[in-house]
């Protein structure tokens, strides 16, 4: 009988324990805490974040904004999270589209307001939350207390579960690697004023306006790393979710992607698209199918595209398909003085700064730009690179660039420097460097080669300086530009030139211009030009032509006022000629020339 | 005889197919990046960046490209800007780029004369967007943004290569906006002052014009940067095509009196449950949310059914006109009339004028293709007796012209009787 006993009770035992992992229990250990934030342009701002433990009490999770991802393994259906609060209010979880089972809730205030829509966790407490029959599909988890201010701050992260291994939903949604893709923003003021006065529903987010957009946490910077997708020819997934306020609008630029599924629900029907809404809170599922290798862009066509008073950042990431071959580009800094190197272009990656190396796929088209600190200069480039300016590499080896920087004692024009052209009546942006006890500055113009200079502006604070470029009275190739800088007690302390001289044009001749070009006799032609801003209003207009290369010059016409164009017929030549060449005269009521051009080029007539 | 006679007059008329859509064609087009301004209706000139074609005046939208489906077609953008621009093609295939610098998107062209070339295959028929890859935050909103239409092989008069796209007639929705704070910056080239996190539009424009400008005509001497205009017209019973762009960075909510449109295709492909089965997904809508940097093509059709009165003012008795009836209602000949309502009175009897005040749109007369007798000075912008219907953006802030009504994203569509020539753009 005794036997019998032990027996059953075995039986018992081993029955319960059958049943219990019938319905397999997930369990996971998140934590709440105040962490600050440092963005990629070193603003600190204080946020709230989640850790993932490895069990409760145990604090080996690193606290990150957005949380970490979580996945739900296929076979589990019960998911318990066991919440530890270390923040200074209290807290919960909800995962909007699947049903929590324990618990209560809402909360309400003394005032009867909900303030929770879930149970709270107190400060300092560890409290349970539980889900059964977890759906499959990318959810979005969030805090469900003061959900106006604690989302904001950081409260957020990305719970998914899959219905067999690569397989989202049903059979169609099958792929290879999948990327999680989490816009979200931030309002600095905000986090401040509620990291200063943390009590529920004391700040109101009535003026919640972001200052910066982020993707997976971060605006884009040039050192970011593109995420890793496998291989070229198969389906990958793309996981969009938005914990953000604002509406967001996903876009791979020129690329199509299929959406599957959106707030964990799969689509009957699958559309392309190439800019689709995420709304603030949804989730979306697209598949996507790379042909090439390289790096595929991805970012917020809803512009979110630049931080609070920032160059270019906000929601701007890469994926990359990574090629057979790989090389490094490496860059070093040399020189007394101070300057960071970036990549320009697609796909970032360098940031130096501190991030000076990258690997990249074989042939991988990298512009990097030098950027001297305010008191240096870039001198030049050595390695993989020369010259002074931008250097665009195609990646077929492994690199190496040098920059080299040196202190600034002078102030440099930059632009305009010498070759460019630039037209009367249009806006140029005059730019320079100048050493950092440059207080105001004064600029000035030569048409002359600098033998004189005309005042344009002074008492200008800017290291810059939007040049409406005078209508003056003939097209000149001798132009220059001259930048003097004074100190706060106004002593000049550096003075500098354009290196060399540039081109105002008053009327430019378009055709004929280009080269090669040839004309028989007697044929029908025509002469244009266009015309910017002339010093005075034009009265007649002189066509001629020479055969000579301009050492004579025949009249074709003179036109009243200034039409722009002329017809007429090719001039008769009895030999052919390869000088051919086009002037055109502007000028006013006195007959005085104001603005004259010649083709640039020779071109050919035949007789 | 007679019966005969307006039959053949209708029907000559009504199967006419006019092209609403202004724009360019060919496979190879030059651009340059230019700023000058635009004009808005309130007074006011705005800075503007914009794509000329060739080197022609700056224009708002840029040219509207015409290919057809399976061109190669070639971009060259040359630059006259104080900063870098380029071009993306969402949706086109095999989008390549040469010349000019890499950049974060695409190839740019360098300031003020830097030059850059694309090529790509408009493998496929549809409506698109073309938009400045450089600082797109900045350069969208300044008017670098532009379309494109691909005509599927073979037809003129289908958006894609079903029949479930025909149509007769075909307009351009390009929606955007305007924070003229942003634009005041770049005028004075200061760029890092633009704050984007304070955007505040207080203009909204369809295809570069705010209304009333959108009901004007097709490149006026007067708004020389705004060749294109929004003036959709038709008769009763024709399908029209709006092609609807999002060319800004805000949603809106396109709203079409009169009728509802069945939306057959987004972002350039049929809402089709399997290739080749047809707009079969399609759905019906009267309001319209276009998505930033998305396109969409709705199909619309006003019948006059239902009015519970003769729209024609016929008295019943008029021979050759719903003798036969078709599963539908509608007369089986033009104008194809809605059988029901044949001969049923106007249910009210009109006040009489001076019992009445008017609006520019009234005719005189309540029915279509009728007039009447105005107070002098009254009336005026219907000569040939239509019904107009107000097309706009249903977020009611963005019809204003800087807080001045009627203005913005709206205009007027009118259906016309079917014996008036459509005075189309």
């Amino acid at each position: 009988m005794f036997k019998k006993l032990t027996f059953s009770i075995f039986s018992i035992c081993f029955l319960l324990i059958l049943i219990n992992n019938a319905f397999a229990t997930y369990e996971i250990y998140l934590r709440a805490e105040v962490i600050n934030k440092v963005l990629p342009d070193g603003t600190v701002v204080p946020m709230w974040g989640y850790a993932r433990d490895s069990g409760v009490g145990i604090h080996d999770g690193n606290v990150s904004v957005p949380g970490p991802v979580i996945t739900i393994p296929e076979n589990e259906t019960n998911v318990r999270i066991y919440l530890e609060n270390n923040l200074p209010v209290p807290t919960s979880i909800i995962i909007p589209g699947q049903y929590q089972q324990s618990g209560g809730g809402p909360v309400r205030n003394s005032s009867g307001r909900i303030q929770s829509l879930s149970h709270e966790t107190p400060p300092g407490s560890t409290v349970l939350y539980e889900w059964g029959d977890f759906k499959p599909g990318t959810y979005l988890l969030h805090s469900g207390t003061d959900i106006a201010i604690q989302v904001p701050m950081g409260l957020y992260c990305v719970i998914k579960k899959e219905t067999a291994p690569n397989q989202v939903y049903g059979s169609n949604t099958a792929y290879s690697n999948e990327a999680v893709v989490v816009f979200s923003e931030i309002d600095t003021e905000l986090n401040t004023q509620v990291h200063n006065n943390p009590g529920v529903g004391t700040i109101s987010s009535i003026n919640y306006e972001p200052k910066y957009y982020l993707v997976n946490g971060n605006p884009f910077y040039p050192g970011i790393t593109p995420i890793d997708i496998g291989d070229i020819g198969s389906n990958k997934l793309i996981r969009i979710v938005n914990a953000g306020l604002k509406d967001r609008v996903f876009s791979m630029g020129e690329n199509y992607f299929k959406v599957i599924a959106e707030d964990g629900n799969e689509y009957p029907f699958y559309q392309s698209n190439f800019a689709i809404i995420v709304a603030a809170g949804q989730t979306k599922d697209v598949l996507f199918t790379p042909n090439n290798y390289g790096y595929y862009p991805i970012f917020d066509r809803k512009l979110g595209l630049k931080n609070y008073l920032q160059t270019t950042g906000g929601i701007l990431t890469y994926l990359r398909v990574k090629s057979p071959n790989e090389f490094t580009l490496n860059v070093n800094k040399t020189g007394t003085g101070a300057g960071k190197v970036i990549v320009a272009s697609s796909p970032g990656g360098i940031d130096c700064g501190n991030d000076c190396t990258e690997t990249y796929n074989e042939n991988t088209v990298i512009r990097l730009k030098a950027i001297p600190d305010t008191n240096s200069k870039f001198v030049g480039w050595s390695g993989g690179c020369t010259g002074n300016g931008d250097c665009e590499i195609t990646l077929a080896s492994n690199t190496s660039v040098t920059a080299n920087f040196a202190p600034l004692t002078n102030i440099i024009v930059n632009y305009p420097n010498g070759g460019e052209i630039l037209k009367t009546g249009s806006n140029y942006l005059i730019s320079w460097q100048a050493p950092s006890n440059a207080s105001k500055f004064s600029i000035f113009y030569s048409l002359n080669n600098g033998t004189s200079w005309s005042l344009i502006a002074k008492n200008i604070t800017r290291r810059d300086f939007l040049w409406n470029v005078p209508a003056i009275k003939n097209n000149t190739n001798k132009a220059k530009i001259r930048v003097i800088g004074y100190n706060a007690s106004n002593t000049q302390i550096g003075i500098d030139s354009s290196d060399l001289p540039f081109s105002i044009e008053v009327v430019k001749v378009t055709s004929p211009d280009a080269s090669g070009l040839v004309f028989s006799s007697g044929t029908p032609w025509q002469i244009t030009w266009d015309t910017y801003l002339t010093s005075q209003p034009v009265a007649n207009t002189i066509v001629q032509y020479s055969i000579n290369g301009g050492f004579t010059w025949n009249t074709l016409a003179i036109l009243t006022g200034n039409p722009g164009s002329y017809s007429g017929s090719v001039p008769r030549v009895t030999t052919t000629t390869t000088k051919g060449l086009v002037r055109v005269l502007l000028r006013n009521a006195k007959n005085i020339v104001i603005g004259v051009d010649v083709s640039d080029n020779f071109f050919t007539i035949n007789p | 005889m007679k019966k005969l006679f307006y039959t053949f007059l209708f029907f000559i008329i009504s199967s006419t197919s006019y092209a609403g859509i202004q724009g360019v064609t060919g496979t190879s087009f030059t651009f340059t990046a230019k700023d000058g301004y635009i004009v808005t209706p309130d007074a006011n000139s705005i800075y503007m960046w914009g794509y000329a074609l060739n080197n022609g005046n700056m224009q708002y939208p840029g040219p509207t490209l015409i290919l057809n489906q399976g061109d190669t077609v070639t971009v060259t953008l040359k630059n006259t800007l104080p900063v870098p621009v380029s071009i993306i093609f969402p949706g086109m295939s095999n989008v390549t780029a040469t010349g000019g610098d890499a950049g974060l998107l695409t190839r740019e062209a360098k300031p003020y004369n830097g030059s850059v070339t694309y090529t790509f295959t408009a493998s496929n028929p549809g409506t698109y967007i073309y938009y400045s890859g450089t600082n797109p935050e900045l350069q969208v909103e300044m008017g670098l943004v532009g379309a494109i239409v691909v005509r599927p092989t073979g037809f003129t008069n289908r958006a894609y290569n079903h029949p479930d796209s025909q149509f007769d007639h075909e307009y351009l929705f390009l929606l955007s906006e305007i924070d003229p704070k942003i634009h005041e910056k770049a005028a004075l080239g200061k760029y890092d002052e633009i704050n984007f996190t304070d955007y505040w539009p207080v203009y909204w424009l369809i295809n570069g014009r705010a209304a009333p400008d959108t009901m004007a005509e097709a490149n006026v001497p007067w708004l020389p940067t705004q060749p294109y205009n929004c003036m959709p017209m038709a008769h009763p019973h024709e399908k029209v095509l709006l092609r609807i762009i999002g060319a800004g960075r805000d949603m809106h909510p396109f709203h079409t009196h009169g009728s509802h449109t069945k939306v057959i295709a987004v972002d350039g492909k049929l809402l089709e449950s399997t290739p080749g089965s047809g707009a079969d997904l399609a759905y019906f809508t009267f309001t319209n949310t276009s998505v930033p940097g998305g396109t969409l093509d709705a199909i619309y059709v006003w019948t006059g059914a239902k009015m519970g009165w003769d729209i024609y003012n016929h008295t019943g008795s008029e021979p050759g006109i719903c003798e036969t009836v078709d599963a539908n209602g509608f007369d089986v000949n033009p104008p194809y009339e809605y059988c029901a309502d044949h001969g049923k009175p106007f249910p009210v009897i009109l006040p009489d004028n001076k019992d009445l005040t008017f609006g520019q749109f009234y005719s005189g007369s309540p029915f279509l293709g009728g007039t009447g007798i105005l107070p002098p000075g009254e009336g005026g912008f219907n000569p040939n007796g239509g019904y107009f219907f107000m097309w706009h953006s249903h977020n009611e802030k963005e019809i204003v012209n800087n807080d001045i009504f009627p203005g913005g994203m709206l205009t007027m569509f009118v259906i016309e009787h079917p014996s008036v020539v459509l005075m189309n753009p």
